[in-house]
């Protein structure tokens, strides 16, 4: 291919671009086309932003001077142009970069305004670029097509535009959707890969023909379609890790990677290219050429272009074995760990429709589930000694605020276990029909479901109720067999529960 | 062997840093270095993850925004919901403890699509009254399947039968105490001490300029949820409800590792 060896040229993917051009031949016996149906989806991802430019109600008459199409574009081009390596963009960079428009607007109307009704403005305008009125759901536009029947068929149409990620720091910062970017550059309806062959081919020949100022332009888009690309693939990795086994591995996934891998590595060597030739053409220029700045930042935004497709290239190079390895032993980590989950719906309310105990054992068994790992507290001699070494605290002397307290709050006996622990231990001894060994009423209260408190305090009242031959609680307690208790959590000598009126056999310690 | 224990401390260190909720490879030149390490050599992933698998502890996501673990059950690194608590609690406190941390996750992501989604996608920051709203919500639509049996609801708590949801009904959403304090058994309260709890372990930042106060999700938190917590909850559920004891739901990995499999 020609762009490959760094001429101009479409390669075969600006073919395919200049092919999706060209609408299919009408044809009187199909009204309507899938064609249709995508150019009619470009232009529904307008909608929420007309929406926001007309909406009077949404508009503060403080903020009646600021046009908000032109400061949602102002967004849009701060998101794109100011993401990058070691750059991040959150709502304080977009307020600082629209600070100047919004202070020209206060000028030519002579009303000026205050920082707040700035960034009232502009915090009102994000809000409603990320949907945060649904909680920052997909925006949903719905409308009608004709399927290849003729028939008229309902759609919704959901996309989202302006995104908060987690940054390297940790903080929130904002992206620009697939969708947003599409927009933005004037890219709708083009596979990104043709969009990226497209506008690489456009700087290219710009710079060929001395253009530089229309190259900065064509960089920047360039730039903006390899950080699309960046999201795809990223977003590929992800689909691909997660759902491996219900991959047709073989003929789709193995396939992508391998495309997209070919893809990042011919544009590096059309980004080669061009820089090459853009860096030959700023060494020929003059020191004083005006065209200089130009050209250098023609430079600037194709070094970042190369840099984020060589990120993505050592992603996919090692991506494409580690996968297969991975398949061959069966043994994906993230595949045996993850499954489709209607947290809501199918857990949180089944768990709720649980019996109490059920429920409890549930929820608050090992596992730490949604509290991550937390290493347990060691004993620090040093510490330790530290503090007993302390001298006394101080104690303060004033007014200090005390809290009311409830009577629920007022139970000042320290109580190993809960009257409900105690209550169904009770019970549970009480029941006792005939003489019946712990270890095995150990087991029966287990299998019946009752927390490890029950049993514990089960154990406890026995061992109380041991000697107390008068069977004062409708049992008696003797011993059975010395050092014969073995159970998981319960170890020592094994007693018989023997309701009143039962024959007590005494063992003779061995 | 002198390599290898170098390497080994290496992937203990790297572990450490994971372990840190606040520790950020952005701030931490060593730790960036560590996981660079971890993603371009596979002698040294395969050391750490050896090393996690030892600690009882699964390694859910290693970016460049860090080393990402969770506990598995038998982890001394594993914690309950109530144990922040102390052992003074009652049996319907531990209830609630659990249900709450549920809720929290579950208002973050209410439908399947939301955990399907991007990790580093951030969600959307939640309040005290989201998380109260989600349960109410299902709370009020399992009621309203119920019989109604007049007097029922008090001979089934006589019998210690009551269902989770009736627990949860029947604590008040606000209460005060006469200073005007917020009571301690409100479930505002309580899962006001579980976001905050959340808080001081990385899991959440809360965002205390406004009214009412909003906490946000962070990746560690995101990443624990989507990446593990989720599926194993649910898979815990199904073999409570199921009576082949969930074995629909495990996967054909979980089936042939299962002694006997």
């Amino acid at each position: 291919m020609a762009a490959n060896q760094g001429q101009f040229d479409f390669d075969s993917g600006g073919r395919r671009l200049l092919e999706s051009l060209t609408d299919a031949p009408f044809s009187p016996t199909r009204p309507w086309s899938q064609q249709l149906t995508r150019r009619q989806r470009v232009l529904l991802h307008i909608e929420p932003i007309l929406r926001l430019y007309r909406q009077p109600g949404t508009r503060d008459d403080r903020h009646l001077q600021y046009d908000t199409l032109a400061l949602i574009v102002k967004v849009f081009d701060t998101v794109i142009d100011q993401t990058g390596f070691g750059s991040e963009v959150t709502d304080e960079t977009v307020l600082e970069a629209a600070k100047p428009l919004l202070k020209a607007w206060d000028e030519a109307s002579g009303n000026p305004a205050g920082p707040d009704v700035h960034s009232d403005v502009m915090a009102r305008i994000l809000a409603e670029l990320k949907n945060e009125r649904e909680r920052q759901e997909p925006f949903e536009v719905p409308y009608q097509a004709f399927d290849d029947a003729g028939d008229p068929r309902r759609h919704v149409l959901r996309f989202k535009l302006l995104m908060e990620q987690f940054g390297y720091d940790g903080g929130i910062v904002l992206r620009l959707s697939s969708e947003a970017i599409n927009l933005f550059l004037n890219a709708f309806g083009l596979d990104i890969e043709d969009a990226q062959v497209a506008n690489e081919a456009v700087v290219q020949s710009q710079l060929e023909r001395g253009k530089f100022n229309e190259a900065v332009q064509s960089a920047q888009n360039a730039r903006g379609q390899s950080m699309r690309y960046e999201a795809k693939i990223r977003w590929l990795l992800l689909q691909i890790g997660r759902d491996i086994d219900r991959i047709d591995w073989r003929g789709e996934a193995d396939g992508l990677l391998r495309e997209a891998l070919e893809h990042v590595q011919r544009r590096l060597h059309v980004e080669d290219n061009i820089l090459r030739s853009a860096e030959e053409k700023l060494d020929n220029l003059a020191e004083s050429d005006d065209r200089r700045p130009s050209l250098a930042e023609v430079i600037r935004l194709m070094k970042e272009c190369q840099r984020r497709h060589l990120l993505l290239h050592e992603q996919l190079m090692p991506a494409r074995g580690e996968y297969l390895r991975q398949q061959a032993r069966q043994a994906f980590v993230a595949s045996r760990i993850r499954q489709s989950v209607d947290l809501r719906d199918a857990v949180l309310r089944d768990v709720l429709q649980q019996p109490r105990l059920a429920a409890t054992e549930l929820l608050d068994g090992p596992g730490g589930m949604f509290l991550g790992p937390l290493p347990p507290a060691l004993l620090n001699i040093r510490a330790l000694v530290h503090w007993q070494l302390m001298p006394k605290r101080q104690s303060s002397k004033g007014l200090v605020p005390v809290d009311d307290l409830e009577l629920n709050q007022t139970d000042g006996s320290e109580r190993r276990f809960s009257d409900e622990a105690v209550q169904t231990a009770a019970e549970f001894l009480a029941g006792v029909q005939e003489k019946a060994r712990l270890s095995t009423l150990i087991g029966s209260c287990e299998a019946a479901g009752h927390a490890n408190d029950s049993v514990d305090a089960m154990i406890l009242q026995a061992i109380r109720t041991f000697g107390d031959d008068a069977g004062g609680l409708g049992y008696r307690v003797d011993i059975a067999e010395m050092a014969g208790l073995h159970q998981t959590r319960h170890h020592g000598d094994d007693v018989w529960i023997v309701p009143n009126g039962e024959e007590v056999t005494r063992v003779e310690p061995a | 062997m002198s390599n290898l224990r170098e390497e080994a401390a290496r992937a203990g260190r790297l572990i450490q840093f994971a372990l840190q909720p606040k520790a950020m490879p952005f701030d931490e030149p060593e730790y960036r270095d560590l996981l660079r390490q971890y993603e371009d050599r596979a002698d040294f992933r395969s050391l750490v993850q050896g090393m996690a698998e030892g600690l009882g502890l699964t390694i859910l996501l290693a970016s460049e925004r860090g080393l990402f673990l969770g506990p598995r059950d038998d982890s001394v690194f594993a914690q309950t919901p109530s144990e922040f608590r102390g052992p003074q609690v009652s049996g319907d406190d531990r209830l609630l403890d659990g249900l709450i941390e549920l809720a929290i996750a579950a208002t973050l992501f209410p439908r399947q699509r939301d955990l399907e989604d991007d990790v580093l996608a951030a969600r959307p920051p939640v309040t005290i009254a989201d998380v109260d709203g989600t349960l109410r919500e299902l709370v009020e639509a399992i009621k309203q399947q119920q019989p109604t049996e007049p007097d029922a609801d008090a001979d089934r708590l006589d019998q210690g039968l009551w269902e989770a949801w009736q627990v949860y009904e029947s604590r008040p959403s606000h209460r005060r105490t006469g200073t005007g304090r917020a009571s301690s058994n409100s479930t505002f309260r309580i899962i006001e001490q579980h976001l905050d709890r959340l808080c001081e372990l990385g899991c959440f930042t809360a965002e205390r300029q406004g009214e009412p106060v909003r906490y946000r999700p962070t990746l560690r938190y995101q990443v624990l949820v989507q990446e593990l917590a989720a599926t194993h909850l649910y898979r815990r559920v199904q073999e409570a409800l199921q009576p082949d004891g969930g074995e629909a739901h495990r996967t054909e990995f979980e089936r042939s590792s299962a002694p006997g499999g």
